[in-house]
């Protein structure tokens, strides 16, 4: 898919302010600025899914990271003292930020000669422009302004219990030991004691 | 949603032709369940039923995998709309995980009392982690294998931790995590942009988009494309990813903090089924998924494209750099379990050689090493955790020291395992490394002899540091007097290892059998003198041109 005139824009503003958050994330001081530039990290992606027609994961990013994930987050931050960071006592970075920094540009510059050389493939044709323009309005009037109900989600449900069921099988025993090694991890020895049966 | 599946005619018809397929996993599954609900239950000086429990559970499900096996007859079964298959290759890794498992679950019983922590989640994660090996083993699909693969290392990540009042511990599964769940997401960005350039997760269609997208005349909107930069990036990162799984220099750091932390007997369990189901995902990728990636890419002269070097390069240099690195750091440890971490590591690089090679019998060699590793890096493991007693960890070099006079069958077999891993004729050791070599020279590319060749001489260093132990075992006087209690378990499980040693060190044939079935599924290769690489499919080669005649 193509991307055009004020499609271009958005993508290009939300990458960037995507990527300017996310590192905003990793170097904010307090711990709640964190998670507040995640959250907007987040959100950027999910209307990048949305520019990409992917409305049900576009949601699910919302519901799940945005409403689930972060509140989460932001309970733990609560909880947990991160004083010690907030009063600049704590270095915030260690001596591997130089290399790191290295290490990301060569990743970017090597990304950037790959696509560069593979750019054609992503470019359009000029009997293909065409060939979408005559079929845009076709769609246009079909969709008739975002009016039909899109069946990207009946896709996903489909698709997940046929094709992909057993990896979605899979990921069920994958909650189920995050679970319990959850519960390992965190239950302290006078709570052990408290459930275990007398003998 | 009940209803919607048994409506639905697709999943009735898959789940009755092909339900038998991951019947092992199932049933391995129930058994894990069952530990969960039947550790609650159980008052804590019985909480080692439990262990006994998980025990069944493996050995029915080795049963019902030797009937899969039997039933799956000549031909290869693919099942689940393509996301797994049953092949001789998943077979033997699926064999090689539970035997690794029934031995780490064995040395653990009298070792969880010793450290007060005898509790019934520490087997049902070992046989969860155990479910996600075999998939990743079968695992066709890059879905199944990555779920399969978060299964295993979450499963891993809590078994490290663990002793949760010990700071090593701690300490070490969260290195592990963070290391691991980093992997996991370079890993991914792979596979994300190997899944937009040829449109399939599945790696045989991934198998066959591949040598037209990276094919020099490559036209999708009719204007000739270079993908191969962006291929090879995505393979660069998968194969980071998996660098990081099975501990390969430069990505092997997690290692020794993670091995010495653990507690020995989760140990022994990473170092050979976690590393072997690594190594069983690393080879589906590669071998089934990116063959064509393994040689030169083609160039082409007419649009000034250069000719690029595969995976085989990449691969290579990464296995030499292992192996010495590896070897090296292993001399001066202290520590046994760092120092069998660093040996672990230099392991990891000669498995790496079976891929390289790209041949039967290099192939060969790597299921079979990865087999005898299981089996002797085990008995290592497990003669270290005989040492744990009241008050000594038994992880020190001193800790071995007259072990003769104590112990003498535990130094017997501690020897005999000691021997294997350096290759030592006639232990099984010998055998796999055999094969391995083999596989390189066998190519007759001047640099890979030469690579083999590194790898015998860095081989031989290697014995310095295990003959250390051997040094202090024998002749060492005893530094403490406490005597070393073994459990019985512990005995047949390092007895049942050793015997194994001994006996594919002297006949291996059946074993060779078995590991040379596995190995006919991938792609081999001819590696020609000058050391251009050429794709040789076994199959009449029409759509492949015959390779030009090197330039003299």
């Amino acid at each position: 898919m193509q991307l055009h005139g004020w499609e271009a824009v958005l993508f290009y503003v939300l990458a960037f302010s995507t990527l300017i958050m996310g590192v905003l994330v990793v170097s904010a001081r307090l711990a709640v600025h964190s998670a507040l530039f995640l959250i907007s990290t987040l959100v950027n992606i999910a209307l990048l899914f949305i520019l990409l027609r992917a409305e049900f994961v576009a949601g699910v990013q919302i519901l799940v990271y945005v409403g689930g994930v972060m509140v989460l987050f932001l309970f733990v931050i609560m909880l947990v003292q991160t004083r010690a960071e907030e009063e600049a006592k704590v270095k915030l970075y260690t001596g591997q930020m130089w290399p790191a920094v290295m290490l990301t540009l060569l990743l970017a510059v090597s990304f950037f000669f790959a696509m560069n050389s593979a750019q054609p493939a992503f470019r359009p044709q000029p009997s293909e422009a065409a060939a979408q323009s005559k079929e845009a309005p076709a769609e246009s009037t079909k969709s008739g302004a975002g009016s039909q109900i899109s069946t990207d989600t009946q896709e996903v449900g489909q698709s997940l219990y046929k094709e992909a069921a057993l990896p979605f099988e899979i990921a069920s025993v994958l909650l189920l030991v995050a679970m319990v090694g959850a519960v390992l991890l965190a239950r302290g020895t006078k709570q052990e004691k408290l459930y275990e049966p007398s003998e | 949603m009940f209803a919607f599946l048994q409506t639905s005619p697709d999943l009735s018809v898959i789940l009755q032709q092909t339900k038998e397929l991951i019947m092992p996993e199932v049933l391995l599954l129930l058994f894990a369940c069952a530990a969960l609900v039947i550790d609650v239950l159980l008052p804590r000086q019985q909480k080692f039923l439990v262990a006994w429990l998980s025990i069944v559970g493996l050995l029915v499900s080795l049963v019902s995998l030797i009937f899969v096996y039997k039933g799956m007859g000549s031909s290869a079964k693919a099942g689940f709309f393509g996301m797994i298959v049953i092949d001789p290759y998943a077979v033997v890794f699926k064999m090689m995980f539970l035997i690794g498992a029934l031995l780490a679950i064995l040395l653990s019983i009298k070792y969880l009392d010793e450290e007060g922590e005898q509790r019934g989640e520490y087997y049902a994660l070992i046989l969860f982690a155990v479910v996600g090996m075999m998939f990743m083993a079968s695992g066709v699909d890059l879905l199944t294998l990555f779920i399969a693969l978060e299964l295993m290392a979450i499963s891993v990540y809590i078994l490290v931790g663990y002793l949760r009042r010990d700071q090593r511990s701690n300490e070490a599964a969260m290195k592990y995590f963070l290391l691991g769940a980093f992997s996991s997401g370079v890993l991914l960005y792979g596979i994300s942009m190997v899944y937009g350039m040829t449109g399939s997760t599945n790696l045989a269609d991934i198998a066959k988009a591949l040598p037209v997208v990276i094919g020099a005349n490559y036209q999708p909107l009719g204007q000739a494309v270079d993908m191969r930069y962006l291929v090879l990036m995505s393979m660069i990162l998968m194969a980071a990813g998996m660098f990081f799984k099975v501990a390969a220099v430069p990505f092997h750091m997690w290692a020794p903090d993670a091995y010495e932390g653990a507690p020995t007997s989760i140990t022994a369990f990473m170092s050979v089924a976690v590393k072997a189901a690594s190594f069983a995902m690393f080879g589906r990728i590669f071998l089934y998924g990116l063959p064509d990636l393994r040689g030169t890419l083609e160039g082409n002269a007419t649009s000034h494209l250069p000719a690029l070097p595969g995976w085989a390069v990449l691969l290579g240099v990464v296995s030499a750099i292992t192996i010495v690195w590896g070897n090296l750091a292993a001399l001066t440890q202290t520590n046994t379990k760092r120092l069998l971490a660093y040996s672990s590591i230099s392991h990891a690089g000669y498995t790496l050689l079976g891929i390289i090679a790209g041949n039967q019998t290099g192939y060969t060699g790597f299921v079979i090493y990865l087999f005898i590793y299981t089996l002797m890096n085990l008995g290592v493991f497990g003669c270290i955790i005989a040492l744990r007693r009241r008050g000594i960890i038994g992880d020190r070099m001193e800790d071995l020291n007259g072990l003769m006079k104590k112990a003498p069958w535990l130094t017997v077999m501690m020897t005999i395992f000691l021997l294997s891993l350096g290759g030592i004729p006639p232990t099984a050791g010998f055998i796999g490394k055999f094969y391995l070599f083999a596989g390189l020279i066998e190519t007759g590319n001047p640099w890979l002899v030469r690579l083999a060749i590194l790898a015998v001489l860095m081989s031989a260093v290697s014995l310095y540091y295990y003959l250390r132990f051997i040094r202090a075992m024998y002749i060492e006087a005893e530094t403490e007097m406490q005597p070393v209690m073994q459990s019985w378990p512990l005995r047949i499980a390092l007895a049942t290892a050793a015997l194994f040693v001994l006996l594919i060190g002297i006949f291996p044939q059946q074993l060779i059998a078995l590991t040379q079935k596995a190995a006919t599924g991938p792609k081999t290769y001819v590696y020609q003198n000058d050391g251009a690489e050429h794709a040789a499919p076994k199959s009449p080669p029409q759509s492949m041109p015959s390779p030009a005649p090197p330039p003299r």
